[in-house]
């Protein structure tokens, strides 16, 4: 293969062979002939000395580019970076490595980013185990590839995801450490942090063609994490052409990337593992507490009543007392419960619509013998008189009855309780404003912490649990919600709280549901896109929105239409789903153009957030809803049914 | 404690734990009611079908036979189906509660519980029972 560039000044055509690494002729003459310096550049003594001098200087630096034309059709671009040798009598000879193929560069670079993507968007240790054997055989062209993993003690190893690997060999590979599984570690472990029990892999050479003679080559990358060994990516190849040093550069590279991917995935696991056992420890907990409650609420109930016969004014004062403590404990028990039931995620809305002024005046009325009691003047104003929303109407009047519930605690005697509720389009304010006795910024700052009460500082003989607002909290926010505390001390407390009226996720919804009707009357089928950008960031601005509307118009528009109309922008959050219609045949094309146009965005996005496009076909991904919405998640690689929560961690 | 027969009606009470099971009893005798009580869920479903309760309060987690069972057999029975059914138990989960209503419960109350709402809702669904029948 040819291929031509230029330097100082002149053109120069060279000639490599099939590899593209050795030079086999300059200008038409084969160097094997020896062909002098000045019969290939044309130039006199005084230029080729000069012109030497300036390539030693530039050794080892970017020279120039050529491109050759290859036998597979295909046209490389080649980096001259150093130049080939030259020797006193200006004979040119090839040099090993001189030239490096940038197309391989290229291929290996998108490679790496596609790596990259594959593993970075999943905490699932098997699908990461499983995309990677895939993955590298395919990047090195090797026919077989093992990817074994030693179990948390790191002493066992088991082969987890393999290619074209027998059971026997598979025997081989796996077992435990001292017992040579590191045999096949051809690879020289040179880290001095790793733990000393892996030193014994440095001895241990690899027997390539023991029980598998059909193998010419192998290469054993380890993974590596700080002081751990991971495990290990076993590859081999069959062809005389070995596995290149290029891509074992590249492997060793990956293989950092991979390992720390893997070793996020075990942490991420363990972490779910931990929250469930808590989450199971306390549901336990509670079960075993509710029995004994029970029993002391029965008793007490009965001696309150009388049933027991008559009791003196101290009786019934201190049974009382101990009636109204069993109440307190029941609960903080149902609080800590519904806390890490959200925290582990099966906490579910059941979403209706309701009006929410019905049911604020609702739970003020079920207020209204505490709050005589104490003689609060409560006033409850509400714009406009009726204001329709789609919330989980129970979970939202226990919000309500929280705020409202400690505004009642913490305020004195006489002083006044206002609670503001505001509609708009999209959103609902509802305000809750006490005169009681005040937050200081300390507290304040802690007001929603989990575990911990804020009780200091509060006037004595007010009761709270330090969970109410936590827990408040994290219910406003499974409604799309966010809520915020003011308070003076000795002035009064103002907690807000603004949920979205309809949010993005029931939209959604009800147009795909609308859209699957229409779909099957016609008997076309549909697709759902979808793509939320920057996860973690702030909320984005009307003109990021519009850009953003510009753009996915510009990238669908080709294969899926005008989508100006198909569009369903949540404003709030920066996430937009396109619904439109997929016909059988074009599906393939609307597939690859979406990979095509995305993948850049995503790389890019990905630095510096968190962003996620992914789509679903209807009817054949599924056929409801929620089927759907998790073939689509799984496709961006989030294992949950439920469209990722905004601005928050989890 | 005598037993009342005053408004006739027979209450069956099936809870593994002895204290509330006779702290219940002790609340719905002197209310009128003649209860009987079981401890596990065979010996409740035994005593619902020879001894034709007006009603039965059952709690889930039993020994032998648990309460979801033991409400989808009374259920199933055309003897027994008219029998209504509160659930009083431990187990306090929306998802509970969908199980508990699913296997056939009449009302769902989870521990701990208000005594003078459970006194309220026997009076309610006896009296519910009472004008089915009479239909």
């Amino acid at each position: 293969m040819y291929g031509s560039f230029r330097c100082t000044g002149k053109d120069i055509v060279v000639e490599l062979d099939r590899s593209g690494k050795d030079i086999l002729g300059i200008n038409g003459s084969a160097l094997s002939k020896g062909v002098r310096f000045r019969e290939v550049f044309g130039l006199s003594a005084s230029e080729r000395r000069k012109m030497l001098k300036t390539m030693r200087e530039d050794s080892g630096r970017f020279l120039g580019e050529m491109t050759i034309s290859r036998p597979d059709g295909n046209n490389s671009v080649v980096l001259i970076s150093e130049i080939l040798s030259i020797d006193e009598g200006g004979r040119i000879s090839g040099s090993e490595g001189s030239l490096v193929d940038v197309t391989l560069e290229r291929k290996w670079e998108k490679e790496l980013f596609n790596i990259a993507r594959n593993i970075g968007g999943s905490l699932d240790e098997g699908k990461i185990i499983d995309r990677i054997a895939i993955d590298l055989s395919r990047m090195t062209g090797c026919h077989t590839c093992a990817v074994v993993m030693f179990d948390e003690d790191g002493i066992k190893a088991h082969v987890r995801s393999s290619r074209k690997i027998g059971k026997n060999y598979i025997k081989q590979l796996s077992g435990d450490i001292s017992n040579g599984v590191g045999i096949y570690l051809e690879y020289t472990l040179e880290s001095s942090d790793l733990k000393p029990e892996y030193k014994i892999l440095n001895d241990m050479k690899m027997a390539p063609t023991k029980g598998r003679k059909n193998i010419r080559s192998c290469h054993t990358v380890p993974l590596i994490v700080g002081a751990d060994l991971m495990g290990f990516v076993h590859l081999s190849k069959f062809s005389p052409a070995p596995i290149c040093e290029r891509d074992k550069d590249n492997l060793n590279i990956c293989s950092s990337h991979i390992a720390h991917a893997l070793y996020n995935a075990r942490t991420f696991e363990k972490q779910e593992k931990l929250i469930q056992m808590k989450s199971s420890f306390l549901s336990n907990l509670s079960h075993s507490l509710r029995t004994p409650m029970a029993t002391m609420k029965q008793s007490v109930s009965l001696l309150l009543r009388g049933r027991g016969g008559p009791l003196t004014e101290v009786q019934q004062k201190f049974l009382g007392i101990m009636g109204e403590n069993i109440n307190r404990l029941t609960g903080v028990l149902n609080n800590l419960l519904d806390l890490s039931k959200i925290e582990y995620g099966s906490m579910e809305l059941n979403r209706t619509e309701i009006d929410m002024v019905l049911l604020a005046r609702s739970i003020a009325e079920s207020f209204d013998a505490l709050m005589m009691n104490k003689g609060i003047n409560f006033s409850i104003s509400v714009k406009p008189s009726s204001i329709k929303a789609f919330v989980d109407s129970e979970i939202m009047r226990q919000i309500i009855e929280g705020i409202l519930g400690n505004a009642i605690k913490f305020t004195a005697k006489k002083k006044a309780i206002r609670l503001n509720m505001s509609g708009s389009d999209k959103r609902i304010i509802v305000d809750i404003e006490d005169e009681g006795c005040g937050m200081s910024r300390s507290n304040l700052t802690m007001a929603f912490d989990k575990y911990r009460s804020f009780q200091k500082g509060i006037k004595a003989g007010v009761k709270g649990t330090g969970l109410g607002l936590a827990l408040t909290k994290e219910l406003v926010e499974l409604h799309g919600g966010k809520i915020w505390i003011e308070s003076k001390v000795r002035v009064g407390t103002k907690v807000s709280f603004v949920i979205p009226k309809m949010p993005f996720a029931s939209i959604l919804q009800e147009k795909m549901r609308r859209s699957m009707e229409l779909a099957q009357i016609k008997g076309e089928g549909l697709i759902l896109f979808l793509y939320i950008a920057n996860l973690e960031g702030p909320p984005p601005t009307s003109k990021k929105i519009s850009k953003l509307r510009e753009r996915l118009g510009s990238y669908l528009g080709p294969v899926l239409g005008n989508i100006d109309g198909q569009m369903i922008v949540d404003e709030d959050e920066e996430r937009v789903a396109v619904i439109a219609p997929a016909k059988p045949k074009n599906r393939d094309s609307i597939e690859r153009v979406i990979k095509q146009n995305f993948d850049e965005i995503l790389t890019r996005t990905r630095i510096s957030g968190n962003s996620l496009y992914s789509w679903v076909i209807y009817p054949e991904e599924g056929k409801t809803f929620p089927d759907l919405l998790k073939a689509l998640l799984a496709r961006a690689g989030v294992n949950r049914g439920e469209l990722p929560p905004q601005h928050r961690g989890r | 404690m005598e037993k009342s027969k005053q408004n006739g009606k027979r209450l069956l009470v099936v809870d593994d734990e002895p204290d509330l099971r006779e702290a219940i009893m002790f609340d719905l005798q002197l209310s009128g009611y003649e209860v009987l009580s079981a401890k596990d869920g065979m010996e409740g479903l035994k005593m619902a079908r020879e001894k034709d309760p007006d009603l039965l309060i059952l709690d889930l987690l039993l020994p032998r036979m648990d309460g979801y069972r033991v409400c989808r057999m009374l259920k199933v029975d055309k003897t027994t189906e008219s029998i209504p059914i509160i659930m009083l138990t431990a187990k306090a989960t929306r998802e509970d509660e969908r199980l508990g209503m699913e296997s056939g419960a009449d009302m769902y109350m989870t521990k701990p519980f208000d005594p003078e709402i459970l006194l309220e809702n026997v009076e309610s669904l006896l009296k519910k029972g009472e004008r089915k029948r009479k239909n």
